[in-house]
């Protein structure tokens, strides 16, 4: 121990082996890609309800778009709008989501959680983050380049994808093998995670006394072992294309290899892609579990049942990609077995949601920000995951698929739900990451203002999918069936630019916070986990002694107790 | 030390083990997934084409694979001596059977090198077809990962070395290693001979 | 019952039309209700689950909220008689909306999606995108397409009689495309190297607009085409004033100087 008193800055803060650190690495990495995500969507939003005007002062007008290939000084063009969605699309999910949600809390709590002393391979967890620092830099450097950064959609089918489909420059090339070396770190990620739950849980910590925020990253961890190598194959595949000439993907007229299958890219995408989805989002279920029990204070209802229909979830998780794929013309059988496996997983997803409205029934809720965030998931999850059911229906999609309808579905589902629940991590373990606790004024705020213009903009761009909006188009007045819809245009983007300026307010409390913040106390929320037992700053090796778990992970208003409405999972009951 | 603390010392290590496997394990199977999509891929690829079987890589180049096949195979049972050599004596004695696998990689991988010039030079190239872009692909993804087993052979010999050696890690250097060799009876038997 | 589902009822369709305060544009197909319906059908219970959910949750907030006096009650939810509850619940959730919807998705399919028409009446159309535009090909007087007498009217227009089955075949010229038209509520997308086959039928005359819903490059967005439905008369007057391709000296897919293909065209891809 007395080692790490002669550790350099170099081995203490850049290439840490201990996960805490190696946790708010992430956590930073993460924040600063949302912010660049988020503003992203901002100039989307403008072209949209502002097509071809150049961009005012406050959205950097005066600096974006002024090379002389751009169509004119500060105004986005087709060709930028569709890097604009690309970038956003791949930014978001795999390098701030993932970072924040798995990268960070993942490693963060895991071991806390669990009462280890640090991850199973800490060596490999500080490799894994600067893995990810370089597939940072590698995306990034396609902002670079003369021809731009990639602009096929974050799903980048091919042929539009490979030189064949005419998008000028390396940019497609570039974003493949960001995407590869994020999709190692994953891994790496994964290996640790499932490798320190199996083997690092502290005396008593049985599977169901885990918290449910790392069932949540366990699972996570298995879906990433398993699926992230089967995208990387693919990407692989891709690549080659891209780059040394192959044509595994190319078909038809334009290809100069016969034997290309297109389609191939698209089963390995999506037999990845859906799994993805729900390794994003099993995390914040999770998180928002156990975030209700604590702020209702009650156990998690039916907590057993909930990590069951977790597990249920991600079984068939694995099965459902055909329903991205249901208008590319499958044979029946192949759709109908798709559409019924999809409906399945209804069943379990709506047993764990009642089971979050028993957490409330009959608790004592407190409305401090995370719970805030966490029962606001509860409202878009519902509503993201109910309008799920138009999409998994193969009629209804045929009409709603590639429409602004799936762009709402799933930013309801990631954007919000997802996004709600990583900041109620923040906003629940900042006092616990650093020490300091979030400005309360400010977090109320950040949330009235990030909750309602949120759903202003993601579900009137389901209205928009209903009206027959289709994606991904730069200029909508383009068509006359469009014309009753451009005015929702303009809403959306004003509330957008609301629901931008509220996470301003959120960078402010953090930055402002984590400085000249309140001290906080070793557990200012009163909650059970193991994590709050620890002191504050939080030591190498997290506990001065290998806990004894007794407990469950929301033992609150337990009668047995008699001074006070909880009890930690390492201190034993008194008779 | 006395007993107790030997033991407890024996436990924990026993334990940093299974830990250590399990890490080599799930690894092992995420590469599994990996090229089982590499695999599938050929598979989708060829049964929806008419013409594969009838590219030939040339008798010289498959001549030369079944001789690398072996050698590959020989390292594998080369390798298995060196765990067999650290338990009957000691880990530096087993330093020569380190240095025989490693040759035995090198010289897969050179011979492997070897063919591609001659598939080149006979027209056979990773853009001439899907059958050239799946070989190059599949033996060149493999040669990468097999190239990462000798760095990990090299490194495990200078850990010797320094005596900071431990027999178990063989077994888990063995597990990727003989993994590796599987993977390529399984691209032989399905890519280059089939 | 089966009366009401068919015709979109299950509370009366002016009550809900609210979920969604915009409409599609007008369904001028004869099958695009059964899509409508489904939404329909999909958008009531959707409300009426989520209206449950929501005033259980303000219920439960002000209800069950922190004050002084109140505590909670130390339920884990755990014990048989909850656990039966919620899976109970989640059933009749599967069996009033999955199973439903999916029974109506399979019965439409079957009975007309994809039931493709076989009688003599049927229009054949084969289609190419490309970036970025839209071909069509109509078989010539010998029926066979891919042939001299194959007629290809000018780009992005594309005529078909009113009431009569029109069956396309669908390939792309170079990336993935989709072919949408939103007034007939059906999609299905192009591959390259792959055909792909649609049916509709129009139940009015008029002009209708085509989209690409897949993106396909940077003029994806303006890739716009027209589906024009003619009366029987004016569809086969139409016809006949379009000029026979000619002989194939040669099937050039590759571009010519303004980027058109010609003599594209595949044999209609037969058994479906």
């Amino acid at each position: 121990m007395s080692n790490h008193d002669k550790k350099s800055i170099l081995s203490k803060y850049i290439f840490s082996t201990d996960h805490k650190v190696i946790g708010k690495q992430f956590l930073w990495v993460g924040i600063f890609f949302l912010m660049f995500g988020g503003f992203q969507a901002m100039l989307i939003r403008w072209s949209l309800s502002n097509t071809l005007e150049p961009l005012p002062w406050w959205l950097l007008g005066n600096f974006l778009y002024q090379s002389s290939s751009a169509i004119g000084p500060g105004i986005i063009g087709p060709d930028a709008y569709n890097q604009l969605f690309t970038m956003h699309g791949t930014i978001m999910i795999f390098w701030a989501i993932t970072p924040i949600l798995i990268g960070a809390f993942g490693n963060f709590l895991i071991p806390l959680q669990i009462g280890a002393g640090d991850m199973a391979f800490p060596k490999l967890n500080m490799i894994s983050f600067w893995t990810m620092f370089l597939a940072s830099v590698v995306l990034l450097a396609s902002y670079l380049l003369p021809m731009g950064t990639a602009a096929a959609g974050w799903t980048a089918y091919p042929p539009l994808s490979t030189p064949v489909g005419g998008i000028p420059g390396s940019g497609q090339a570039y974003w493949t093998l960001a995407l590869t070396l994020a999709g190692t770190s994953t891994l790496m990620g994964a290996i640790n995670y499932i490798t320190t739950i199996v083997r690092f849980r502290a005396p008593g910590m049985d599977y169901f006394k885990m918290p449910l925020t790392t069932w949540g990253l366990f699972l996570t961890s298995i879906l990433n072992a398993l699926f992230v190598p089967i995208i990387a194959a693919g990407l692989i595949i891709l690549l080659l294309d891209q780059v040394a000439g192959t044509q595994f993907l190319v078909a038809g007229n334009k290809a100069t290899i016969p034997g290309g299958d297109p389609l191939l890219y698209q089963h390995v995408f999506w037999i990845f892609g859906h799994p993805e989805v729900y390794i994003l989002i099993l995390p914040a279920w999770g998180i928002v579990s156990d975030l209700l029990a604590v702020f209702s204070r009650k156990p998690a209802y039916g907590y057993k049942v909930t990590a069951i229909c977790m597990c249920t979830i991600t079984a068939l998780s694995t099965v459902v990609w055909g329903h991205h794929m249901y208008t590319t013309g499958m044979s029946p059988l192949l759709g109908k077995a798709f559409m019924f496996l999809t409906l399945i997983i209804s069943i379990p997803s709506s047993i764990f949601f009642l089971n979050w409205l028993g957490t409330l029934w009959k608790g004592a809720i407190r409305f401090e920000a995370p719970m805030l965030f966490a029962m606001s998931v509860m409202w878009v999850f519902g509503l993201g995951g109910l309008t799920g059911l138009y999409n998994a229906t193969i009629t209804s999609d045929i009409y709603l698929h590639d429409t602004y309808f799936v762009v709402g579905h799933f930013h309801y589902t990631m954007a919000a739900s997802v996004l709600f629940a990583g900041f109620a991590a923040i906003y629940f373990w900042f006092p616990k990451m650093f020490g300091k606790e979030l400005d309360k004024k400010m977090g109320q705020a950040h949330f009235w203002l990030s909750f309602i213009p949120l759903n202003l903009v993601f579900f009137n761009m389901m209205v928009m999918g209903y009206a027959g909006h289709h994606r991904r188009i730069f200029d909508p007045t383009e068509y006359e069936f469009l014309k009753p819809v451009l005015g929702l245009n303009e809403f959306i983007t004003i509330s957008a630019f609301v629901l931008g300026i509220a996470q301003v307010i959120f960078m402010i409390n953090i930055i402002y916070s984590m400085f000249k913040g309140k001290k906080a106390e070793k557990n200012p929320w009163k909650a059970a986990t193991l994590e709050w037992t620890v002191s504050q700053p939080i030591p190498h090796g997290n506990f001065l002694e290998i806990p004894q778990v007794y407990n469950g992970p929301h033992e609150y208003s337990n009668p047995k107790i008699k001074d006070r409405d909880w009890i930690s999972q390492s201190e034993p009951m008194a008779s | 030390m006395d007993k107790i603390t030997a033991h407890n010392k024996i436990r924990q290590n026993e334990s940093e083990q299974m830990t250590s496997l399990i890490g080599m394990v799930i690894l092992l199977g995420s590469l599994a997934m990996f090229f089982i999509t590499i695999m599938a891929s050929y598979g989708i690829l060829r049964v929806r084409s008419s013409n594969w079987g009838m590219i030939r890589m040339g008798n010289l180049a498959v001549l030369l694979s079944w001789f690398n096949l072996i050698v590959l195979m020989g390292s594998s049972y080369v390798f298995s001596k060196i765990s067999k050599i650290a338990k009957e004596t000691t880990l530096t004695a087993s330093i020569r059977w380190v240095d025989s696998t490693i040759i035995c990689g090198v010289i897969f991988l050179g011979l492997q090198i070897f063919i591609w010039s001659i598939l080149s030079s006979n027209g056979y190239l990773m853009t001439s077809h899907q059958a050239g872009s799946i070989f190059y692909m599949a033996s060149g993804l493999h040669g990468i990962h097999l190239f990462i087993g000798i760095f990990l052979l090299l490194w495990f010999k200078q850990k010797i070395k320094k005596q900071e050696a431990q027999v178990f890690e063989i077994k888990l250097i063995g597990l990727f290693w003989h993994f590796l060799t599987i993977l390529w009876l399984i691209i032989f038997f399905s890519v280059i001979i089939f | 019952m089966k009366k009401f589902i068919k015709q979109g009822y299950l509370i009366p369709s002016r009550v809900m039309h609210g979920i969604w305060f915009l409409d599609p544009p007008k369904d001028v197909s004869l099958d695009g209700y059964r899509i409508d319906n489904v939404i329909q059908y999909t958008d009531n219970v959707v409300l009426f689950y989520f209206s449950i959910v929501v005033f259980l949750m303000i219920y439960f907030i002000i209800k069950y909220r922190s004050r002084n006096g109140h505590t909670a009650e130390y339920d884990k939810g755990d014990s048989k008689k909850n656990i039966i509850f919620t899976v109970c619940m989640g059933m009749t959730v599967f069996l009033t909306v999955d199973v439903v919807i999916e029974r109506m998705a399979f019965k439409d399919l079957k009975e007309a999606f994809w039931k493709f028409p076989k009688d003599e009446s049927v229009v054949r159309v084969e289609v190419m995108p490309q970036q970025f535009a839209w071909n069509f090909r109509y078989a010539g007087e010998d029926s066979e397409f891919s042939t001299a007498d194959d007629l290809v009217p000018t780009q992005n227009i594309m005529h078909i009689p009113v009431n009569t089955p029109v069956i396309i075949q669908i390939a792309s010229y170079d990336v993935i495309h989709s072919f949408f038209i939103p007034n007939f509520r059906v999609k299905v997308d192009a591959t390259p190297g792959m055909i792909n086959t649609l049916w509709f039928q129009a139940t009015e005359t008029g002009e209708f607009e085509i989209a690409c819903a897949e993106l396909c490059g940077n003029s994806h967005y303006r890739m716009r085409g027209s589906l024009i439905v003619d009366t029987q008369e004016d569809y086969s007057k139409w016809l006949n004033g379009l000029e026979e391709e000619g002989e194939l000296d040669e099937d050039d897919w590759g571009d010519d100087d303004e980027g058109i293909p010609t003599y594209w065209g595949w044999p209609w891809k037969e058994a479906i």
